[in-house]
């Protein structure tokens, strides 16, 4: 080997050592000049790294002493069993994005982020999604919609604001659910947060009748719901009941009901009778910016 | 070119920038202002919108600020948190610490207007929305991100509260989420300083909205509610903080702010803070205007250290911090004060008792430093 | 900060070197001190990142997490700490020796060991490091489903100790460096300034051929010397960041311990120049002399030492999350008592510090002129007469205090005085003429002892300062068994305790 991994890791140190003046006097062209030379020195390091693996695996060495330092001593023997440092998650390309989300929304019931609706596939699905692929999604959905209409059995499509009936901020919703469902009013994020709740505690209840438990991960999804409904949650209990759960976010959301099924019925009126098909799924065209102009100069 | 006297202030202010785009002022910035009122370096850079961190570094002092990504990471994920669920946990931290009924649960987001996010049509969606909410016309509960505005030395700031909240024939109160530790019901004082003084911005500027539409300003809460994370979790954590003397402060502090644009009237015309400008003529520019640096400067402004030579250059008392500027009353430079001790300056009636005070010290740290 | 300080200061900042505020050193250092120096995740209340650690200058141990979010490998950093740590506070139990408390029949002896832990960290945001650590530890469950090794707690419960004594001028079993220094050395900057390490070192041992000025300045260069921690450098956690993400994305074990080690080394980089500093200050301090009062402060501290590892071993149940009001109260009482006392042990043990009282007019220093051994003065029985000698000084200063206070002299601590007499001269010092009592070798008429009365020509400083006439710091037995802040209330850590998160 013509340089030892040792050199290539202080080479490494020293490169990052140079990138941090770099950026602190805020060198562009320096900057990019030494991220390259890092680049460079890592992809060496990772192959010294490989080969030296492939002939080590009999000779166990110990990782490189700095003169200074010992090794700390062995810590005693810990109660506390190692949590696994990362979930193996098989990854199943086999189910597309889009159907993912569409279990999850399902399981939902409502209008929910991303966020939601990534950890609430990763809670009942065990399989990963990540959040930030869903961002480009109902741009997709749209193009795709727009193009052949109709063509599949459902889209990943917008919720709706209640006023201006453009798309709610970072809110995903069901092509399949009446625009009623999709309205955001002013009491909307409540009342749709109860019903992710009950679909949420629903899906534990169903599971264990099947005599599938349902996996820790849902249990602290709902108990992240719980802790926040009156009456959900009883503290001395090890996990919330989703039957308990349910009574409560009910009880909820039937004070809101009639509000805001009145907003939400006046505004689907408005988005039936104003917007085209694909705006009644997508929104209205987002607001114009008259002030755009003038945005650029605050004083 | 319009001559100086018939020159807008706000074209002065902008010309003194140059083509870059304004700095837009922030509550954080307003309380660094606040903070050393009496510096109108610092008081012209904000106005005109200069890139201090820039120019701190064209001059030759980079500063040695910034946001660890890990910090940045955890304070996003935190404000996520918050916001989870339909602003779930804000809504259980209101009905715990406000005692709101949970028939209240209206929200409104107003981190965009109809897709719009552009400052001004928040703004005007927020004054709305809060005239509607305060002569009871409407409900919020919650108003995610709303944009007030606030004059500061002659210039408009845009802010931007993470929430304000409201109770049907309540209070509003600013909310602000941060991601310091409430530990066993007590978090960082000096945080919560800082908070609080930001909040304090926040609350001013909704009075002013209100004033500007006839509102009662009775309406409007000198409490705010602070969430942060539960002790080493990141349970969220709401507690109303107090804020009368904070606003009393930066009334007077803004009161004291002087015209940005009164400040700049002194420059000579040629005078520059276009950081593509040559060093030279940036420095003789910022030269021009009077600094008044103290060593907590070092902890929030992008030229502290520019300033801190500048003192040290003109041996300024403050320098060595407030136990030796308030030994040194009328003394102006240490150098001054080492005269008077070494006795080849003679002190003037009205410094004289500071510098008896200050050789009667010097003579004992003489006497007492060989007694041992 | 005193007028005697700010001179230092303006000194200081002329020649560009650090002056000394004292003539003696007011801390306890021990032989072999434990050096912590900690860094913690930017953005979280108390997430170990790393830790150099040890008691031997040239080989620290470095501690890493190098996955800070994950709650195990915290809790094993707590673990290794503990193995560290406890070992070291172990090594102080071997050594007794007696000492007696209380008066008459309550007098009692008792055993304190010879020596006691001291844990130094760089700054006092070290300090803070060690509350909060401890407080996070400290409630922790050995058994049920949040289980943590047993070492944890007590870690917790021994951090907590150290803070909360920490918070008394009077007690050195936990001292910040930065604090400490700048206590014996005046610099040329601001105190705001003093508190980074490497600047306030910088001033009071500039590096060969520089001036503290200037190497103050270059010592704020976080790329040469990093700060001290428990905060990181905003600029380096995005190396650590990048290093971190790399080791969570690691394809198999030997590559994610590779990247681990990189980690390690870069962390290390970042401690050992702060590590390296804090024992440059160990140094710098063992130079001075130590003050007289010095070893009675350090058997107190051995003597609480011995009282809590006492009392862990009987009891063992931790402190609470937070002071119960009467303790807490209690607590501030005897705080207050002990800056009382302990800045007039200062000023008794170093004429530099008695100077700010003769400054301020409460401390005065003369020449003595006169004495009258042989005077006798009215008692408090009427008709009887009680031997009071007096002396006479000669002083340049002017006098704060007025006839009939009580003084002292350092020199002479068994002996009281009376001001009689203050007499203004025409070249505008003073004569005082002061009535002795007690202090004669427990001889009750003339002649004075050799040595008990001053002589003509002596100098003596004399104080309203009075170290013994203040209240003790020892507690009542039956109140204290442990610390200054009364009775423990010994807290039973609940389930909410055990399981709290470590996000």
């Amino acid at each position: 080997m013509a340089v030892s991994l040792e050199e290539l890791e202080r080479r490494l140190s020293h490169l990052r050592t140079e990138l941090r003046e770099a950026v602190r006097a805020r060198d562009k062209a320096e900057t990019t000049r030494i991220r390259r030379a890092l680049r460079e020195a890592e992809a060496a390091w990772e192959h010294a790294l490989e080969s030296e693996s492939e002939s080590e695996s009999e000779s166990e060495t110990g990782p490189d002493d700095e003169a200074l330092l010992t090794e700390p001593p062995a810590p005693r023997a810990s109660a506390t069993a190692d949590a696994p440092r990362r979930k193996e998650r098989p990854t199943h390309g086999s189910i597309p994005i889009r159907e993912q989300v569409h279990q999850a929304l399902t399981l939902l019931g409502a209008p929910a982020s991303p966020k939601l609706i990534s950890s609430t596939y990763e809670a009942f699905f065990t399989e990963s999604l990540v959040a930030t692929k869903l961002a480009s999604l109902r741009r997709d959905e749209e193009r795709s919609f727009t193009a052949q209409g109709y063509a599949r059995p459902y889209y990943i499509c917008a919720a709706l604001t209640h006023d201006r009936l453009v798309p709610a901020r970072g809110l995903l919703a069901l092509s399949t659910w009446p625009v009623e469902r999709r309205i955001i009013g002013p009491l909307s994020p409540r009342a749709d947060f109860l019903t992710h709740t009950v679909g949420t505690a629903e899906q534990i209840q169903r599971l264990t009748t099947a005599g599938h438990p349902a996996p820790d991960a849902a249990w602290r999804l709902l108990r992240r719901f719980a802790l926040t409904i009156p009456g959900a949650y009883d503290a001395a209990a090890p996990e919330p009941d989703p039957a308990r759960v349910i009574t409560a976010a009910y009880a909820e959301a039937t004070v809101h009901q009639q509000e805001d099924g009145q907003q939400r019925q006046a505004a689907a009126q408005r988005a039936r009778t104003q917007l085209a098909d694909v705006q009644q799924l997508f929104g209205a065209a987002p607001m114009r910016d008259a002030l755009r102009d003038a945005s650029g100069t605050l004083s | 070119m319009p001559s100086q006297q018939s020159e807008p202030p706000d074209a002065r202010l902008a010309r003194l920038r140059g083509p870059q785009p304004p700095q837009p002022y922030t509550a954080r910035k307003i309380t660094a202002l606040t903070a050393n009122p009496a510096c109108a370096r610092r008081a012209v850079l904000d106005a005109a919108g200069v890139d201090k961190a820039l120019l701190a570094q064209h001059v030759g002092y980079e500063p040695r600020f910034g946001q660890s990504p890990f910090a940045l990471a955890r304070e996003k994920a935190f404000h996520g948190l918050v916001k989870w669920g339909g602003y779930a946990e804000l809504i259980r931290l209101l009905r715990e610490q406000l005692s709101v009924p949970v028939a209240e649960a209206h929200v409104t987001d107003l981190n965009e207007v109809g897709g719009n996010t552009a400052l001004q049509v928040r703004e005007r969606e927020t004054r709305r929305l809060i005239a509607h909410v305060a002569s009871g016309q409407d409900v919020r509960l919650i108003l995610d991100r709303p944009v007030l505005t606030l004059e500061v030395a002659g210039q408009t700031a845009y802010l931007e509260p993470d929430a304000l909240t409201h109770r049907i024939e309540g209070k509003f109160h600013v909310v602000l989420i941060r991601s310091f530790a409430a530990i066993d019901g007590q978090a960082n004082p000096t945080a919560v300083a800082e908070a609080a003084k930001q909040a304090a911005v926040y609350v001013l500027a909704l009075r002013r909205a209100f004033d500007a539409a006839s509102l009662p300003t009775e309406q409007i809460s000198h409490r705010f509610l602070l969430v942060c994370p539960k002790d080493f979790s990141n349970r969220p954590y709401g507690s109303l903080i107090d804020l009368r003397q904070e606003l009393d402060a930066l009334q007077f502090q803004l009161s004291r702010l002087r015209r940005a644009e009164d400040l700049t009237a002194g420059l000579p015309e040629t005078a520059t803070l276009d950081t593509t400008r040559s060093t030279d003529e940036l420095s003789s520019s910022i030269e021009a205007l009077d600094a008044s640096y103290t060593p907590s400067c070092l902890s929030f402004c992008e030229m502290a250290r520019y300033c801190r030579d500048e003192a040290d250059g003109c041996a300024s008392p403050a320098r060595l911090g407030n136990g030796v500027r308030n030994d040194l009353p009328g003394i102006d430079s240490t150098r001054t004060a080492l005269d008077y001790l070494d006795g080849v300056a003679a002190p003037g009636e009205a410094e004289a008792e500071a510098a008896d005070l200050l050789r009667a010290a010097a003579r004992l740290r003489r006497l007492r430093r060989g007694a041992a | 900060m005193s007028v005697l300080s700010t001179v230092a200061a303006l000194t200081a900042s002329r020649t560009g070197r650090a002056e000394p505020l004292t003539t003696v050193r007011h801390q306890h250092l021990d032989d072999k001190p434990f050096v912590l120096v900690p860094l913690t995740l930017a953005g979280e209340a108390c997430a170990p990142l790393a830790a150099l650690a040890g008691t031997d200058p040239e080989h620290p141990t470095l501690l890493t997490v190098r996955q800070p979010r994950n709650r195990a490998e915290r809790f094993r950093f707590a673990e290794r700490l503990a193995a560290l740590l406890l070992a070291y506070i172990d090594g102080c139990r071997t050594d007794t020796e007696p000492y007696t408390v209380g008066r008459g029949k309550e007098k009692e002896e008792r055993l304190r060991f010879q020596r006691a832990p001291q844990l130094l960290v760089p700054n006092g945001e070290g300090i803070a490091y060690v509350r909060l650590l401890g407080r996070l530890t400290r409630l922790r469950a050995t058994e049920g489903p949040y289980a943590v090794d047993p070492s944890v707690p007590a870690l917790g419960k021994w951090l907590t100790w150290y803070a909360e004594l920490a918070e008394f001028p009077d007690s050195g079993v936990l001292l910040a460096m930065t604090r400490l220094l700048a206590a014996h050395w005046a610099t040329g900057q601001s105190p705001s300034e003093d508190s980074h390490l490497a600047s306030l070192l910088a001033w009071i041992d500039p590096p060969e051929g520089s001036d503290g000025a200037r190497a103050a300045r270059e010592a704020e260069d976080p790329a040469v010397w990093p700060p001290a921690g428990p905060s990181t450098d905003p600029v380096f956690d995005r190396t650590l960041h990048e290093l971190m993400t790399r080791y969570d994305e690691a394809s198999d074990d030997c590559g994610r311990e590779a990247v681990g080690r990189q980690i390690d080394r870069e962390l290390s980089g970042q401690m050992l120049p702060t590590w390296r500093l804090t024992w440059r200050g160990v140094e710098l301090l063992r130079d001075l002399p130590e003050g007289a009062h010095v070893p009675d402060r350090w058997s107190r501290d051995r003597r609480w030492f011995s009282e809590y590892a006492e009392y862990l071993d009987a009891d063992g149940r931790p402190q609470a999350r937070r002071d119960q009001a009467v303790r807490a109260a209690r607590r501030l009482a005897r705080l207050e008592d002990a800056v009382a006392r302990y800045e007039a042990e200062r000023a008794y043990d170093d004429p530099l510090v008695m100077a700010e009282y003769e400054l301020t007019g409460e401390a005065f220093t003369g020449t003595v002129t006169a004495r009258d051994e042989d005077r006798f003065a009215p008692g408090d029985r009427p008709g009887s007469q009680v031997w009071r000698p007096t002396i006479t000084l000669r002083t340049g200063a002017r006098i704060g205090l007025a006839v009939g206070t009580e003084v002292k002299s350092p020199a002479r601590p068994g002996q009281g005085a009376r001001i009689l007499e203050v007499r203004q001269e025409n070249d505008g010092g003073h004569t005082v003429v002061l009535q002795l009592k007690g202090g004669f070798a427990n001889k009750r008429k003339p002649p004075a002892p050799p040595g008990t009365l001053a002589e003509t020509g002596d100098e003596l400083t004399y104080t309203t300062l009075n170290p013994t006439a203040m209240p003790s710091a020892l507690p009542d037995e039956e109140n204290t068994p442990w610390t200054h802040g009364g009775p423990p209330q010994p807290y039973e850590p609940t389930d909410e305790d055990a399981e709290e998160t470590w996000e």
